[in-house]
């Protein structure tokens, strides 16, 4: 660590909202090196899009507010630049894909010129080039370059969400920011859509977030996993430690709400409960509410355990080398009802 | 599109007789005698009959209808006012250029400062800019404009004469009235600017946007304004659908010999062919407007081009 092209540490966000006080990131760290694949993986409200327009620092202006951490991509300070400094790094060093490419485009705009903007804030070539750029790009994503005049609204969902992909890869960025890239999709073009941000992804060596609550997703696509709930990062590790030994009880309840086709089980798992109020959230472990492991100590402070280099998770508990805590109860999801 | 706009042109017409059927009906059954009206009390009954019979409302309905629609519509003629027996269309044409005197300028300056206002106001929520833009637009909005042309004229006219009270000797009398008829409608295209462009702040688009790296400047110039346009156009069109007009209130108020003055006094003296002739006017005028807006959406909006050309 210490010189990774991506470090993200004790970000925390506050939005506030009808004078409450919305705690959407509590203290978040992790890093990224080039050309890696991160996967934040958690529930909708977890904090996810947050840490990600925080990097972009495209936080809504009114109400949202970065109230501690630091940010730096390539060695720089992101939240010490100044706005002007950041209009360079958006787009071009750090671009974003949307979650609902239904209302990610504007719909008074062509695509093709819509694609053309990033390249002309970026690019130093003259119009006809620039054109001919987007034009390309639409091609790369499997968009036929005559559509470049056409408007979103006579474009799909999945064509749509190509669009918005050629727009964010439009400048070869280092970082890309994926927020649930397919959640909007049907799963056919989910496949596809995540086909292509892989192939592209290798093809310029981008370092990629992605943020998903598809563990298959995570599971084709991803280096390194970040389980996040409430704005905690609760369980960090590689794609082989997450997958072969998960450990805090949210991860194993997320894997226990996973369907299993080879029991033929007939009911799916799912995690008791809602996730917590950010107007509210409760003292200690935020996710002890929802523990099937909670003791009256979760309620104050947790600490972070390594299970290895790479892999460490936030919980009291101790797992033991079986999978199996220290009270004995067996670790997965929860029965429902 | 071109079908769009024939389809859109029959249906004005339709509109357009309509509102002229309406409007002689209603003036038909107003109560009063328009014979007693213009030759006072004391007319003998045999002086009234003749009155009637000059006029031609001794005629059945139907028979006075069907020759109020051939006039007016095969041969654009208003008639001829019965109170002051000039003919109606004469005294629109001289009025007209009064009353948009008043009403282009008035219109001009309440779109372009009411609408830079609401963006203002937008690109400042929360902060006292906005506040305070809100808070001026409520009073304007809710204050009567009698009232407020009458504290106009106490104060600019009478107290510092700036400007004359009334009248149209100089062009100088024109100022207060322009800018009393544009305060109101100012406060309304400034709040409506405002609701559209705070819906567009937040839409999703222009996060890509600014995602994209664009200055926040050009933001608002070509992803937030353009979108924001629809709801502002609509209230330009009422705008504009008002300047024909005229307000009667303030053309009375600045004693301005007017085209909403020129109505108010048709109605006052149950003025047939005044009453008639400036409501299919206003009626024309209004349906050409709202025609023009709709192809400006059009213009501005893909999915609607889309929609038209269907």
């Amino acid at each position: 660590m210490g010189n990774q092209f991506l470090e993200v540490k004790d970000l925390e966000v506050v939005y506030t909202q009808n004078k409450k006080m919305v705690h959407a990131v509590n203290g978040v760290s992790f890093s990224l090196g080039k050309g890696k694949t991160l996967g934040i993986v958690g529930e909708t409200g977890a904090g996810k899009t947050t840490i990600s327009k925080a990097i972009m620092r495209i936080l809504p202006d009114v109400g949202a507010r970065i109230t501690n951490g630091e940010i730096y991509l390539n060695g720089e300070s992101v939240l010490d630049k100044s706005e002007e400094e950041m209009l360079d790094v958006r787009g071009k060093v750090v671009s974003m894909i949307f979650q609902d490419p239904m209302t990610a485009l504007n719909p008074l705009m062509t695509v093709g010129d819509q694609i053309l903007e990033v390249i002309e804030l970026h690019n130093d070539c003259d119009k006809k080039e620039a054109v001919k750029l987007a034009g390309d790009m639409l091609e790369m994503v499997g968009i036929p370059r005559v559509r470049y005049k056409e408007y979103p609204h006579q474009f799909s969902g999945g064509m749509k969400q190509r669009v918005v992909i050629a727009m964010a890869l439009a400048c070869n960025p280092e970082l890309l920011l994926a927020d649930e890239p397919t959640t909007a999709l049907d799963v056919t073009v989910q496949a596809q859509v995540l086909g292509l941000i892989r192939d592209l992804r290798e093809k310029y060596d981008t370092a990629l977030i992605l943020i998903t609550h598809d563990l298959g997703v995570v599971a084709q696509t991803c280096d390194e996993v970040a389980v996040i709930y409430a704005g905690q990062i609760v369980e960090y590790g590689t794609k082989e430690d997450l997958f072969d030994h998960p450990t805090h009880p949210y991860t194993l309840g997320l894997f226990g709400s996973l369907p299993g086709m080879a029991e033929g089980e007939k009911r799916l798992h799912s995690i008791v409960g809602l996730p917590p109020d950010p107007t509210n959230l409760p003292e200690g472990c935020k996710f002890w509410p929802r523990c099937p492991h909670m003791t009256e100590a979760c309620k104050g402070e947790i600490p972070v355990k390594h299970l290895s280099e790479t892999h460490y998770y936030r919980c009291l508990k101790d797992r033991n080398p079986d999978g199996t805590f220290e009270d004995q109860t067996k670790p997965g999801g929860n029965e429902n009802g | 599109m071109y079908k769009y706009v024939i389809k859109r042109l029959i249906s004005m017409i339709i509109i357009v007789v309509c509102a002229g059927i309406i409007v002689f009906t209603l003036m038909y059954l107003a109560p009063g005698d328009p014979a007693r009206l213009q030759l006072g009390q004391w007319a003998t009954e045999d002086v009234l009959a003749a009155k009637r019979h000059e006029l031609g409302i001794d005629l059945p309905y139907i028979v006075q209808l069907g020759k109020f629609l051939y006039n007016t519509f095969l041969r654009f003629d208003f008639g001829i006012s019965w109170q002051s027996s000039m003919p109606v269309m004469g005294e629109l044409a001289v009025r007209l250029p009064r009353t948009l005197m008043i009403g282009i300028p008035s219109m001009i300056l309440s779109v372009v400062v009411g609408t830079v206002l609401g963006i203002f106001a937008a690109t400042h929520e929360g902060r006292l800019g906005d506040s305070l833009t809100m808070v001026l637009t409520m009073v304007l909005v809710s204050a009567p404009d009698f009232w407020v042309a009458l504290m106009f004229i106490i104060l600019f006219a009478a107290k510092l004469g700036w400007v004359p009270a009334f009248g149209i000797e100089s062009l100088k009398s024109y100022i207060l009235p322009i800018i009393c008829s544009a305060l109101p409608v100012m406060a309304v295209n400034a709040r409506q600017a405002r609701s559209s462009m705070l819906e567009v702040i937040r839409a999703d688009y222009i996060t890509t946007a600014r995602s994209k790296g664009q200055k926040s400047k050009v933001i608002v110039r070509r992803h937030m304004f353009p979108n924001a346009l629809m709801p502002i156009i609509t209230g330009v069109a009422g705008g504009l659908c008002k300047v024909v007009a005229g307000s009667p209130v303030i053309e009375s108020v600045f004693s301005i010999p007017g085209v909403g003055a020129y109505l108010l006094s048709g109605v006052n003296y149950r003025d047939r062919p005044v009453v008639c002739g400036c409501v299919v006017f206003f009626a024309l005028f209004t349906s050409i407007v709202v025609l023009l807006m709709d192809l400006c959406y059009a213009f501005l909006d893909p999915r609607i081009k889309a929609q038209y050309s269907k």
